[in-house]
Order: structure tokens, then C-alpha cells, then sequence
């Protein structure tokens, strides 16, 4: 439908009365047409044949009844039920030919026993409106109602919370009447100077658009959950800041994961890397070593006479020996290097860019610390000591398996020669040497 | 103060008699865009003469008495927004908007005065002409 603009013309002769009578309803933008009970139109606006001609079946404006039989054809009926003599006989009944998609509404009014008064108004626009703003909120609702963690809310400039929907019951158990024109510092404790640490928050999205930080959320029930917060600030028309947008994300669920990755790569007992894991991260360093020649040693370590241990104290001792044994491992043992538990009383070290040279005094230092260990057991102090084998990978092994058969090799040298020993498998000529 | 003076379009070469077309005339648009308000005035149907961005440049009288408008009143204002509204719909400005050429009648009313009047349009549009026209004669 062709609308041009409208263009305001300065009145440049005076109008009489009814010139300007006249304009006043050639320029009304509702439909007003007056007819008989009969349906005979006997006056109608300009409005009216512009709304009305297009749903006309014959061309004519002469009878309201006939002009919208498909839009409201029960038109006639409800005005002959109508008994009374003046009075509304329907109120914006809505009118749209189906495949156009222009919306009417209709109201009649009764003036007297033989004329009615009908209303018409293009709602087309407001309906659009309408349904584009369901439209946007169904997909809102969608959001806030699928996305697990996180919760969604708008506040304004002094930090209240402006609306609420369902995300914030998920995340806290916040309902509408909990937090709507509350303060966000309910939601966001930050526990000492709370206020004026929300608002410098706050303040850092209106300077740089958005800010982030990582805090602890309150729930209803007291309980607090970590969450990473996003502030958002919201524009008005001058690009001035007029409130923020908040998206909380619960990090429980993360670290949940973290928490699920850890416990599956971990032995249970002693906290070391379990097999499964730890030949993963064999093959990952030895694929390092080919691929970038990035040098890594292997110290195998095995606990001397575990199994009479075993027989001697029982299990529980075995199992604290093992634990005592990791942690005095783990403390001289540098950031970077791994314990893979390997066996019942075998432990794999993954020393990173370690060549042998420098292996060997931080095998030896695991040794003695073990040795020194003063490991007890039910109030008796226990002789605990290890085996040490220890080798530097080379490319040319092919494979990790067989650099860990390298390091059996030297460690089933060390307990052959008397336990308690570190021994470096020099490559050279196929032997070893006993170092210590 | 009369109309502006309308200007021959090229390659609109009038070839009526001046006294007058017919409503449905083949060479109307031409003679039309040649004619001078006192000659606009004598025809027996309305002319509203437009600009084309609507803007109303000549006003008839058969169309000024129709509608209870004067001329001044009207001319310079967009005509489908600001004069006569009931035509600001598909059937009639909207078809001045699908293409540069447009010959074409229609039967419809008008609400002259707010009483419903039966009449025939036509539309005029030329890439080669000045002026839009719409024509409105009574129909019975």
C-alpha cells in the first residue's frame, strides 16, 4: 500500500469553517461511515473508501453488509439482535481477508432505530508490532527456559533489578517478588563493601560497553554457587547508557567437569596418575620427542620388598607406604614432572625436557628423600626404600613402549644389585652403569 | 495567479483538438501535459495534475467543485497522504508506484464531500512526460 509522507504545509489562506470542516474529515485517519439498518450507506469518510474499496467484492460502497460479507458476515444478524435503540452493537471485531495481510477493526454503534455508526481502523502495524514483540519474547522464553546455567536479567543504572524471568528461579531460586527493583548486590554479594563494589562494576561496563568478573552468586536459600558474570550496558537512543544486560554462567557445572576429568585420570589411592592416563601422557611426550624434539626422561621407581611389606603389616600399611611414598615423591619431585602409578608398587616418573645428564641426580634425590622418608605405621617406623631405573627417550625407540622397556631394564639392574640404588641406562653400548 | 504553465513532454506530440478530449482519448496524456489551466478548467471530469513525488500542480474545477476543495487549498500538498486519502491504497497510488508507465481505468467511489460517489479513474504515467495525472469522471 502506497503511503508518501505527509508534508505540513503552512495554511496560507485563512479557511473558512467549512473548508476546514471539510479537510478535518478528508484527513481523518478512521474509518467513519454511517448507514441504515439495511445496510444502505448513506455517508462515509475518505478514510472508509480507502480501507474499505479494497475489500469490496463489486466495485461499490453502497451497503455495508454487502461490503464486508467476507470479513464479518454475521454483521447483519448482530445487528438485528441488537433490539435496543442506541448502543454499542459491536466493539473492534477484528477483520483481515485471509492471504492479506491487512487487520481491521470494526465498531458499530446504534444511533437511533434506523442509523448506525461504524468505526474502521487499520490495526495492520500495531498487530505486527504485537506479534514481532511474542515472537522475540517466545524466543526469549526458549533462552531463559533451556539454557542450564546461566540466568539472565536486566538492571538499571543504580544497580536494581529491573525484570525477572524464569532463569533467575533455575540458577537461585529467585522469584518475581525476591528481586524485581531490588538491588543486584542481593544477587551478587561480593562480601565486604558489596554496594560500591557492584557499582564499580557496573561503572566499568558504562566506560568500556561490557565488563566480566568472577565472584560467588547468592541463592534464596543462603547457599552461594561461583559463577563468571558479564555486564552488558544498554544504549538509549543517544549511545548514552540507560541500564545493563547481566548474564551469569554457574561454573559448578565446569568445574564439575574438571572435577569428573581429574577423578577418571586419577589413582584413587595415591593420587598419581592412574595407567590409563598416564600412557596417555606417555604417548603424548614421546610423540613431542619426534615430532619437535622435545626431550623427556623416564624414572621407574619400584617400593624394595612391597610384597613382604604386604605380609609383614597387612594391606593398610601396604596402602599407607604406597600414599607416604607418592606424597615424598611428589615434594621433590619439580612442578613439571609427572608420577604415573604404573603397578601395584611401580611408579613411572615423566621428567620433561630432561636429558639423562640431568635425570639422574633428580632420580637419585627421589631416592634418598624416600629412603630419609621417616615413613611410620601404627606408631613403628618402617624401612622404606626404592629402586630406581632411569633412561632418556630417544626418537629412534619408535615407540614409547620401548622406552619404558629401556627403563625396566635399567630398573631391574638397580634390584639386582641390591636394591636401594638408582641405575641409568647409557644406550651406548647397551649397558648400564650403576650409579649410586 | 492561475497554474503553472504546463511543458510539452518530447516525443508527446498533442494531436487533439483543443476544445476538449474525451475522458478515454488515446493522445490525453499529451495534450494534458501541453494544456494551460483555463483549458484544464473546461474539461468534464476531474484533472489532478501531480508532480512525481505527488505533490498536487494543477487542481480543476470540475474536480474543486467535486470535492469541496479549493485549489489553493490543495495544490503543493502530497496528494494520496494529505488530499484525497481514499485513494491512498493499492488499487490507485500503489499502482503509480509499479513501474514508469501506467495507462489504466478503474471503477471505484469516492467520497466526495463524505457521500459515497460512484466513479471511473484513470491513471496516467509516462517516462517521457512532466506530470502524473489522475482523471475522474462520474459514473452512473
Amino acid at each position: 500500500m502506497a503511503q508518501f509522507g505527509l508534508v505540513r504545509q503552512p495554511n496560507r489562506l485563512p479557511a473558512s469553517a467549512y473548508d476546514a470542516l471539510l479537510e478535518f474529515l478528508y484527513l481523518a485517519p478512521v474509518a467513519i461511515i454511517r448507514f441504515a439498518i439495511d445496510g444502505s450507506i448513506d455517508m462515509a469518510n475518505a478514510e472508509a473508501a480507502r480501507l474499505l474499496m479494497p475489500l469490496s467484492p463489486d466495485a461499490e460502497l453502497s451497503n455495508m453488509y454487502t461490503l464486508l460479507s467476507r470479513v464479518v458476515p454475521d454483521l447483519p444478524a448482530r445487528v438485528a439482535r441488537f433490539s435496543a435503540s442506541f448502543g454499542q452493537v459491536c466493539s473492534q471485531v477484528r477483520m483481515q481477508v485471509p492471504g492479506i495481510p491487512t487487520v481491521l477493526t470494526l465498531s458499530v454503534t446504534k444511533i437511533d432505530d434506523d442509523t448506525l455508526m461504524a468505526v474502521v481502523q487499520d490495526i495492520t502495524q500495531t498487530v505486527e508490532i504485537k506479534a514481532r514483540e511474542f515472537h522475540d519474547r517466545g524466543k526469549l522464553e526458549a533462552i531463559y527456559a533451556h539454557v542450564e546455567d546461566y540466568a539472565i536479567c536486566r538492571v538499571d543504572l543504580h544497580g536494581r533489578i529491573v525484570d525477572w524471568n524464569t532463569s533467575l528461579r533455575r540458577l537461585g531460586g529467585w522469584e518475581e517478588q525476591d528481586v524485581v527493583q531490588k538491588s543486584l548486590s542481593l544477587l551478587l554479594p561480593f562480601d565486604d563493601a558489596g554496594e560500591s563494589r557492584m557499582m564499580a562494576f557496573l561503572d566499568r561496563a558504562c566506560q568500556h560497553g561490557t565488563a566480566s568478573l568472577e565472584c560467588w552468586v547468592a541463592r534464596k536459600d543462603g547457599t552461594r554457587f561461583s559463577a563468571s558474570t558479564v555486564a552488558t550496558a544498554l544504549p538509549d537512543g543517544d549511545g548514552h547508557a540507560m541500564g545493563f544486560v547481566l548474564v551469569t554462567h554457574d561454573l559448578t557445572g565446569r568445574q564439575h567437569m574438571n572435577e569428573m576429568r581429574r577423578l577418571a585420570s586419577t589413582d584413587l589411592l595415591t593420587a598419581a596418575l592412574n595407567r590409563h592416563a598416564g600412557t596417555a601422557r606417555l604417548e603424548a611426550a614421546f610423540s613431542m620427542l619426534q615430532q619437535n624434539g622435545r626431550h623427556f626422561s623416564l624414572v621407574m621407581a619400584d617400593i624394595d620388598h612391597f610384597k613382604r611389606l604386604n605380609d609383614l603389616w597387612g594391606h593398610d600399611c601396604g596402602d599407607h607406604v604406597l600414599i607416604a611414598t607418592t606424597r615424598i615423591m611428589r615434594e621433590t619431585l619439580r612442578e613439571q614432572d609427572s608420577i604415573i602409578r604404573w603397578g601395584g608398587e611401580e611408579f613411572i616418573l615423566v621428567l620433561p625436557d630432561t636429558k639423562l645428564a640431568a635425570a639422574v641426580p633428580i632420580a637419585n634425590r627421589v631416592r634418598a628423600a624416600v629412603e630419609a622418608g621417616g615413613i611410620t605405621f601404627a606408631g613403628a617406623a618402617l624401612s622404606v626404600t626404592v629402586s630406581v631405573g632411569v633412561c632418556e627417550a630417544r626418537a629412534e625407540d619408535g615407540t614409547i613402549t620401548e622406552v619404558i622397556r629401556v627403563a625396566d631394564s635399567a630398573l631391574y639392574e638397580a634390584k639386582r644389585t641390591g636394591r636401594n640404588r638408582v641405575v641409568a641406562h647409557r644406550r651406548e653400548r647397551e649397558a648400564t652403569d650403576v650409579l649410586f | 495567479m492561475g497554474y503553472p504553465r504546463a511543458n510539452p513532454g518530447i516525443g508527446l506530440v498533442p494531436d487533439l483538438p483543443r476544445e476538449g478530449p474525451d475522458f478515454d482519448s488515446a493522445g490525453l496524456l499529451a495534450w494534458l501535459e501541453a494544456a494551460t489551466s483555463a483549458e484544464l478548467d473546461m474539461l468534464p471530469f476531474g484533472v489532478v495534475a501531480m508532480a512525481p513525488d505527488t505533490t498536487v500542480q494543477a487542481y480543476n474545477r470540475w474536480e474543486s467543485r467535486a470535492s469541496g476543495l479549493k485549489p489553493e487549498r490543495v495544490i503543493g500538498r502530497r496528494f494520496f497522504s494529505a488530499v484525497a486519502t481514499c485513494m491512498n491504497n493499492h488499487l490507485v497510488a500503489g499502482r503509480f508506484l509499479c513501474g514508469p508507465e501506467i495507462d489504466a481505468v478503474l471503477d471505484t467511489v469516492f467520497t466526495f464531500r463524505m457521500i459515497p460517489r460512484r466513479v471511473c479513474l484513470r491513471m496516467l504515467k509516462h517516462p517521457a512526460a512532466m506530470r502524473i495525472y489522475i482523471l475522474i469522471a462520474a459514473r452512473s
